[in-house]
């Protein structure tokens, strides 16, 4: 499950004023990276823990697919999200298909309607991690619930090892009520 | 969530020059000055071919429009209707590049509501009466207290044209793929 507060969310758009805007717009809500181009987008990817990233589709040098495919690719949990000016069908359609997309927004967008986007794309990234955390765990859990309730060493029952266990046990409902909440 | 007092929000778009200012129109005739390009803004269109031009202008006017609804938040206010004002048509386009632009505006966003209008001319603060005759509407519709406003602000909204310093400037981005 993610640490921070706020989710953190990296806008890319070759367009400073666009990046400036966006930030003022969303860092109260997140905690905000910008780049101005595909391969800076991808140094802060490696550096920072991104949940969402959201991109413009026409840039220089790297579109925003190409963008997200490598993404895809590098950091597979991120929530990605392209925005443009106006359809741009083909590559937005591909990349939509090619599961590549979480949401493809068109300028202009109304920022409380963006706001409540990525409040969206974090909650559905923090659910990807419960539910990747939840399978990771849950087998060895029940093995060792089992060997708990069968064993007769008083070795498996003491204080600490009781302590252990409810703790991974309120770990594992932790993940389940994020995935619990998606459904309500 | 605040709630958000309703602006018309204007692109005046000078084909002239290819630049555009934007500003917004509050209740009372409220105007606010809020963006304005480098002349030649627009410029890049010149040297594509037709369906890349109308590619071209429908992408940065969707950046302007965004711009515009960007720089409304933070003043606790919202747009309800756009209005994008040509002076003229687009020199080097084909003859329908205004029609299509504005017809896909229209056709792709309905909430709000897009209106795109022609001016006969240069934008001279009495160049448009209260009958609004001199605007040609070239796509969307135009509701009776969107150009109640509109004629309200009309005036103050061109006079301001001649005075840079109260708009924010956008400086114009390096040519790229567009």
């Amino acid at each position: 499950m993610p640490t921070t507060t706020k989710s953190s969310v990296l806008i890319v758009d070759d367009e400073p004023d666009v990046l400036f805007s966006l930030k003022g717009l969303l860092r109260r809500d997140f905690q905000v990276f910008t780049a101005q181009s595909g391969a800076e987008a991808m140094e802060v990817m490696a550096e920072q823990d991104v949940h969402v990233i959201m991109t413009d589709q026409r840039m220089p040098s790297m579109t925003g697919t190409e963008l997200m495919g490598k993404v895809r690719a590098e950091h597979p949990d991120a929530v990605r999200i392209i925005f443009t000016g106006y359809a741009d069908t083909r590559a937005v359609v591909d990349a939509i298909n090619s599961g590549e997309l979480y949401r493809y927004i068109s300028k202009p967008w109304d920022p409380d309607n963006l706001i409540e986007m990525l409040r969206d794309a974090a909650q559905k990234y923090n659910e990807s991690i419960a539910e990747s955390e939840l399978l990771d765990q849950l087998d060895a859990y029940l093995t060792d619930a089992v060997q708990l309730a069968s064993s007769d060493d008083p070795a498996d029952r003491d204080a600490a090892s009781i302590e252990k266990f409810k703790s991974r046990t309120d770990q594992l409902r932790g993940y389940l009520q994020c995935l619990r909440g998606s459904d309500a | 969530m605040p709630e958000r007092q309703p602006a018309l929000l204007v692109v005046m778009i000078d084909t002239a020059s290819l630049r555009w200012h934007v500003a917004a129109i509050g209740s009372g005739a409220q105007v606010i000055p809020l963006l304005r390009s480098e002349d030649g803004n627009l410029d890049e269109y010149r040297d594509l071919e037709p369906d890349a031009q109308l590619s071209f202008l429908r992408h940065r006017f969707a950046g302007v429009l965004q711009r515009g609804c960007d720089r409304l938040y933070p003043k606790q206010m919202k747009v309800s209707h756009f209005l994008l004002i040509a002076d003229g048509h687009y020199p080097d386009a084909q003859p329908d590049t205004t029609a299509r632009l504005a017809a896909h505006f229209v056709d792709w966003m309905i909430n709000p509501p897009v209106t795109y209008l022609l001016h006969q001319g240069e934008f001279r603060e009495d160049s448009v009466t209260e009958s609004l005759d001199s605007l040609e509407t070239v796509a969307g519709e135009l509701p009776e207290t969107v150009a109640a406003s509109l004629w309200a602000g009309w005036a103050e909204m061109v006079e301001l044209l001649s005075q840079p310093d109260c708009w924010e400037l956008i400086a114009s981005p390096p040519k790229s793929i567009e």
